[in-house]
């Protein structure tokens, strides 16, 4: 199936979706076809739908506000839909921690860690000089030096990045870091250490309780050939702020992949990213997550331009087992 | 439907209302595309049924009741769109059109239909979401296939560009 091929059918399964799911209103469902009647419906029917719609927006805008204020831990994450569905799940956990060092006061707001990372959302007020390297923000925290994340074991977590760019004396401005993920669910508190924040040196160091949200993986050794390519599925973990691919390739480079979609019969989502390891033949490939209760496929557009698409079939018994 | 084409044409009301029920959805999906103003679409859809109802007798071939019905819709939104006095709404992005939240692909899709132009915004409607093939565009907008065809396949160009699809990610 070819990405043209692919983008149609999408359209065709949104497109059954949009027209089943829409509401119809009463109104829709009780038409007299007579003329008169008619006339004397709209009238009713314009005073009901006022009514109705202002109720509507009433009950939107409080629960907006309820949802931002009282559900969300990470606030608004478009950009992360993995976390974002966690957040929404109430999966997250809100904090109200903090510890201060040379005027300076870190507060952790938040997290939470399954099998694949810990995100851990912090803001820092007090006497904080600006940072040095401001274009350093994306790579974020340059501002932070000498941090590591440990569990009651003395396990470390590898610090994997930051987004929400660098401390400021606003405390309402969070940052969120991420480490890699915890696999032995039975660790329950994390210490975070921080030996510098925008050049200051100091000792910020704080215990944070957490539960580990239980992964599921699977081993479900599928291979996919054509064309002399060897793609293999080897490990698929269904985590709460992601879903991850392992996979083996062969013979040669990395293919390059141009798009990379796991759908399934009502839903599809786009890889967040992949890396490679050529020496290895391997790549790991994330996406939000996704459910494992149905048939999944994964979609490889390995050449946009030429249009070299291929898609593996994953059974849903995969996940039975 | 064909049958139920032919009991409606004899004054059966209950024929026309089960057969009415069975497109009501494609037709006010088409509607609130059209209006961008689901006081204005259902409306339309109101007056759709009401005026098919009582020109159902004029069709001559039962078979093209889909077509048909859905090309007085069409008119009767032009109609509405030059005469209405009420201002476009935001509301075609808000959950409440929705009995079921809707997947993030389907809310991709929706978004972006809505922010074609009309003429396009019609075509994609009327292929993807009350699944008229290009025959029956065709016959609902009275132009050639072929001319149907490549203004469907510049429709769809046009969407996959808004949904970013052409992008690298």
């Amino acid at each position: 199936m070819n990405t043209d091929e692919l983008f149609i059918k999408q359209l065709e399964l949104s497109g059954n979706e949009i027209q089943n799911k829409l509401k119809i209103l009463n109104s829709l469902s009780d038409i007299n076809y007579s003329d008169g009647y008619k006339r004397k419906v709209k009238s009713q029917r314009k005073y009901l739908l006022l009514t109705a719609s202002v109720a509507i927006v009433l009950t939107l805008v409080l629960s907006t506000i309820v949802y931002a204020f009282v559900n969300l831990v990470f606030g608004d994450m478009n950009f992360d839909k993995g976390l974002k569905k966690a957040d929404e799940a109430g999966q997250t956990t809100s904090l109200n921690l903090s510890t201060k060092d040379k005027n300076i006061t870190l507060n952790v707001k938040g997290i939470i860690s399954d099998n694949l990372r810990t995100v851990i959302l912090v803001s820092v007020s007090g006497e904080l000089p600006p940072v040095e390297d401001e274009d350093d923000e994306d790579f974020g925290p340059a501002n932070l030096e000498s941090m590591n994340l440990r569990d009651e074991n003395g396990n470390e977590y590898q610090y994997k990045g930051a987004s929400g760019g660098y401390f400021s004396n606003d405390p309402n401005k969070d940052m969120r870091l991420e480490f890699e993920g915890i696999k032995n669910h039975d660790v329950d508190s994390l210490t975070l250490y921080i030996a510098s924040i925008n050049g200051i040196t100091g000792v910020w160091e704080i215990n944070i309780p957490i539960k580990v949200i239980p992964s599921h993986e699977f081993y479900p050794n599928i291979v996919y050939e054509e064309n002399g390519v060897t793609f293999a599925i080897d490990k698929i973990v269904f985590a709460a702020t992601d879903t991850e691919l392992t996979c083996r390739y062969g013979p040669g480079h990395f293919m390059g992949f141009t798009k990379v979609i796991l759908s399934n019969s009502i839903d599809s989502v786009k890889s967040n990213s992949w890396s490679a390891d050529n020496n290895a033949g391997a790549v790991e490939i994330h996406f939000p997550t996704f459910p494992m209760d149905r048939d999944i496929t994964l979609t490889i557009v390995v050449n946009d331009k030429e249009q070299t698409t291929f898609s593996v079939d994953i059974p849903a018994s995969t996940f039975k087992k | 439907m064909i049958d139920l084409v032919e009991s409606s044409k004899t004054e059966n009301s209950n024929s026309y209302d089960i057969l009415f029920q069975s497109c009501r959805k494609s037709l006010f999906l088409t509607a609130l595309v059209m209006l961008e103003n689901r006081l204005d679409a259902e409306d339309a859809v109101q007056d759709t049924a009401i005026i098919a109802y009582s020109s159902i007798s004029t069709l001559k071939n039962n078979e093209y009741f889909k077509t048909w019905i859905t090309r007085i819709l069409i008119n009767r939104c032009k109609r509405i769109r030059v005469t209405r006095s009420r201002n476009k709404t935001i509301e075609l992005t808000e959950e409440t059109l929705w009995a079921e939240p809707l997947t993030n692909h389907a809310i991709e899709v929706w978004e972006a239909v809505n922010k074609l132009g009309k003429d396009d915004k019609i075509l994609i409607t009327l292929r993807f979401f009350n699944d008229l093939s290009i025959s029956e565009i065709a016959a609902v907008l009275k132009a050639p296939i072929g001319t149907m065809k490549s203004k469907l396949h510049r429709a769809i160009k046009k969407l996959r560009k808004i949904m970013g699809e052409e992008e690298i990610r």
